[in-house]
């Protein structure tokens, strides 16, 4: 008896048995198994049972093509940790920029341009500002020097923050739905200190970092807009135990299924110098009418950070999230911790996952049924007892699960882990168990230009066979010498070996595509201020220019299915040799970028609208620099409050046609 | 009345093969034993009751004997499970006094139902013990499981199996499993190529932004 004369029943049992890479694996053996990723029956029970809250799990409950999102999200995962992108390409030339939900939504030329690049929309949406404030901010209509700041997109809502500087520097908030051609709300704003928003396709909340406190701290207050009603809530919701300030790193507020979560990894806003336990804090309401009213807080004895007994931390390089696991649905909070382990001279990045609980059951979920049990429910209990009678926020630290910490490399062996700048955008993914950087890794022959690439790591379980021919040593031998939590990890997880990606260039024989390749990721003639952001399948980042400036926008994708149209399969020249497609005639008034001999990529002037040279307005008329997201912006009103400030294009990365894809 | 033990007379390939007595409620475990001994009802049990699965001697008597160990599971992990539940602690959600009665047993009988389902899903080292054997064997008790309709022996069997698999490469999984490639090499090209693009390129117009 083999396996592959097994019946088909009971392959499909062994299938739900295995990891999704396992099945992959299986798949390739044979043609008999190729039907393990082409069958919708099992693709769907994978799917449902091993990644519920993938974006491709959520996708195949809507396109029902289980199979096609299987292999995809089979793929996505493998790419990230093996740190072998699928596309890299220039999408557009940008002031200013976010990326949200795989949404781009950018800044050229006095234009928004949102553009779905996880749906490689062949259309880009753009936004004349100067029309969309016609409409929303009358009060703008006396203004020519204007800031526009991007804040974000979600639910087919675009949110951005307008401000003028005379007669007074006021700030609006605006909120309009593109795909619409509606605006859903404005509203002035008492101030935009640290604004952001957050929304669902029922509520809409903003939050500014504007609330004196009696100590003279800053607070974060919360304020709420009922999409369906179209009105504001009169309630605002204070937070006056949600210590941080930096979303993103020491705080970070989001919506998952109906629920506004907010959490900061700080205690209190004095350095306490008795108390040595850090706690997240952690709320949540209904994102309802009623929602200020029902706010939940985490227990903290389910919120247990770390003692600050186990290594001083530089804080710069935190980050900060809430996610939603892949396989079980459940949040989970991920932290980034650049620490100095008691005992170690060098600093080391690693990544903590904490469950997101507000059931104060005093048991914990259980989380991996391999070889961890989470500490026993007297465990628990005793630490809540000491945890009373002892100083008011002092927890004893509980047991660490090995499942949920990563050990980052300590970076003794490389300069990037030593010096921020070099390291500027950091991202974990915790369904591949992968940090991945984008870093600044000049090489050895020219140590002064600046070469950007991917860094990563991964980790994976020890599979039963490795563990039984005791490939690492045994826990048992371990537990004999000294053993330590780390030693704990290592027995679980194995470790893979950091990788860079693209690989280093052969100085006897370099290559020209490779070249190429390093030629887009950190394009010509643009050096320094790095900024980017990571999500689940992709890296979107900007390099050089001065803030307000244009910057060429660099796309990196893990998602095996995407596909941009001017990308050329690797190896081969990344430009596009050949003229555009045939193009209607808008499409070809309306170019707006091309590449430039020496290879940097410049916008093109548009004059379709106003005729008037279109030199991006750099001058900051409101002092202070602008951020990723804002462009300040030089452009009278155009006195029509009516007029259609939506409008459908052709991609700017269609034009740009500058790109690679590695479908091999 | 049910009988304390009943005899199996295995029956393989037309020849028949040996005898095994197990107890009654070890028997029970199997869909297609608890159909034998109803359809067998009215007779005494005193003649063994033939079972034509074409299972070797060797692989029912494993079978015999991992029905004998587990017969008590369900009432003993139940009982474990009961136990756990009798601290309010344990209680998910926590029942208190707050509530009424019916309520706290619904939400206990819920519980409990979950927590015993679970244990029950998991090898025991006694399990992990009886599957270390040769590859084939495992895949005869698999069969031999499924046949007699013994869903937790299936359920163990086939993560027995996976376990084998998990972490392999493909060529680990082919050397393990004796498993021929029969691709062409025009034909593992075309896999990767296919395999790379999972999707067709998607192609978004404007009306289907809106």
């Amino acid at each position: 008896m083999s396996l592959v004369r097994l019946p088909y029943e009971l392959t499909s049992y062994v299938v739900q048995h295995l990891d999704l890479a396992d099945v992959r694996a299986l798949s390739l053996t044979c043609k008999r198994f190729q039907f393990l990723l082409y069958e919708p029956r099992i693709a769907r029970a994978l799917l449902e049972g091993k990644a519920a809250g993938s974006l491709e799990a959520r996708a195949a409950q809507v396109n029902k093509r289980y199979a096609a999102e299987l292999r995809r999200l089979i793929k996505r995962r493998e790419a990230v940790s093996s740190v072998s992108p699928y596309l890299v390409a220039i999408v557009a030339v940008a002031e200013s920029w976010i990326y949200e939900h795989g949404v781009l939504c950018y800044i050229h030329d006095r234009q928004l341009r949102i553009l779905d690049l996880h749906r490689a929309q062949s259309q880009e949406m753009v936004i004349s500002i100067r029309k969309l404030l016609d409409e929303a901010i009358p009060e703008s209509w006396t203004s020519r020097k204007y800031k526009f700041q991007l804040l974000y997109f979600a639910h087919d809502l675009a949110s951005c923050v307008y401000t003028h500087a005379k007669p007074d520097q006021v700030s609006w908030l605006v909120v309009f739905n593109p795909r619409d051609h509606r605006l859903v709300t404005t509203r002035r704003l008492d101030s935009a200190f640290k604004i952001f928003v957050r929304n669902d396709d029922k509520f809409l909340y903003y939050g500014t970092h504007s609330e004196l406190g009696p100590d003279g701290y800053r607070r974060w207050v919360i304020r709420a807009f009922d999409i369906g009603a179209s009105a504001w809530l009169e309630q605002r919701l204070d937070l006056p135990d949600m210590v941080g300030s930096d979303i993103g790193s020491t705080v970070c507020f989001d919506i998952f299924d109906g629920f506004f979560y907010g959490l900061a990894n700080q205690t209190g806003f004095e350095v306490e110098e008795v108390d040595w336990t850090s706690y997240y804090t952690c709320f949540r309401f209904p994102t309802n009418e009623f929602g200020f009213q029902c706010v939940e807080h985490a227990p903290r004895r389910l919120m247990w950070r770390r003692s600050h007994a186990e290594g001083p931390i530089d804080e710069r390089w935190g980050l900060l999230s809430i996610f939603r696991d892949e396989s079980t649905n459940l949040l989970r909070i991920v932290e980034a911790r650049k620490e100095w382990p008691a005992g170690h001279s060098s600093a080391r990045r690693t990544y903590y996952t904490t469950d997101v609980e507000f059931s104060d059951t005093g048991e914990k979920k259980h989380r991996d049924e391999r070889s961890w049990s989470p500490p026993s429910d007297s465990e628990i209990s005793q630490m809540a007892n000491s945890s009373r009678k002892k100083h008011r926020t002092h927890m004893d630290a509980p047991r660490r699960d090995p499942h949920m910490v990563h050990l980052g490399d300590d970076g003794s062996k490389t300069l990037v882990l030593s010096l921020l700048s070099k390291c500027p955008v950091r991202s974990y993914h915790p369904a591949s168990q992968t940090f991945v950087d984008l870093v600044n890794d000049p090489s050895a022959s020219d140590p002064n230009e600046q070469r950007l690439r991917l860094r990563g790591g991964s980790r994976r379980l020890w599979t039963p066979g490795e563990l039984e021919e005791q490939v690492r040593p045994s826990a048992a031998k371990r537990q004999k010498s000294h053993h330590t939590f780390e030693q704990d990890i290592r027995d679980v997880y194995k470790h893979e070996d950091v990788v860079f990606w693209p690989p280093d260039q052969n100085p006897s024989e370099p290559d020209p595509a490779l070249a190429e390749l390093f030629k887009i990721l950190s394009p010509p003639g643009h050096f320094g201020n790095i900024d980017g952001t990571f999500d689940e399948r992709s890296l979107l980042y900007t390099t050089g220019s001065m803030p307000g400036g244009l910057k060429p926008l660099v796309f990196i994708s893990f998602d095996p299915s995407l596909y941009l149209e001017g990308t050329r399969p690797y190896p081969g020249a990344s430009v596009s040799g050949s003229a555009p497609g045939p193009r209607d005639d808008a499409s070809q008034a309306n170019s707006q970028a091309q590449t430039c001999d020496d290879g940097s990529y410049e916008a093109k002037g548009k004059g379709k609208e106003t005729g008037e040279a279109t030199e991006p307005n750099t001058t900051c008329g409101l002092g202070g620099s602008a951020a990723s997201g804002t462009t300040i912006l030089d452009e009278p009103a155009t006195g029509d409050e009516v007029a259609q400030w939506r409008a459908f294009e052709r991609p700017m990365h269609a034009d740009i046609s500058v790109g690679y894809h590695f479908d091999l | 009345m049910a009988p304390t033990h009943i005899s199996v007379k295995n029956v393989d390939n037309g020849r028949d093969g040996e005898v095994f007595t197990i107890t009654y409620q070890a028997a029970m475990q199997s869909g297609i034993l608890k159909d034998l001994i109803s359809d067998f009802e009215h007779a005494s049990f005193d003649e063994a009751i033939p079972l034509m699965g074409n299972i070797s001697d060797h692989t029912l008597g494993r079978i015999i004997s991992w029905l004998t160990i587990h017969s008590r599971d369900v009432a003993r992990i139940t009982e474990q499970v009961k136990e756990f539940l009798e601290n309010p602690q344990n209680r998910q959600p926590p029942t208190g006094p707050g509530m009424d009665d019916d309520a706290v047993n619904k939400a206990l009988s819920s519980q409990e139902r979950t927590l015993v389902a679970e244990k029950l899903k998991t090898l025991t080292p006694w399990d992990v013990q009886f599957f270390e054997v040769p590859t084939d064997e495992v895949f005869d008790i698999l069969l031999a499981a499924n046949y007699l309709d013994i869903q937790r022996l299936v359920d163990f069997s086939s993560q027995t199996v996976a376990n084998m698999i998990k972490g392999k490469t493909t060529e680990q999984i082919r050397d393990l499993f004796g498993i021929v490639n029969d691709f062409t090499p025009e034909e593992e090209d075309e896999l990767r190529r296919t395999e790379g693009w999972a999707l067709p390129r998607c192609d978004w117009t404007p009306e289907q932004w809106q």
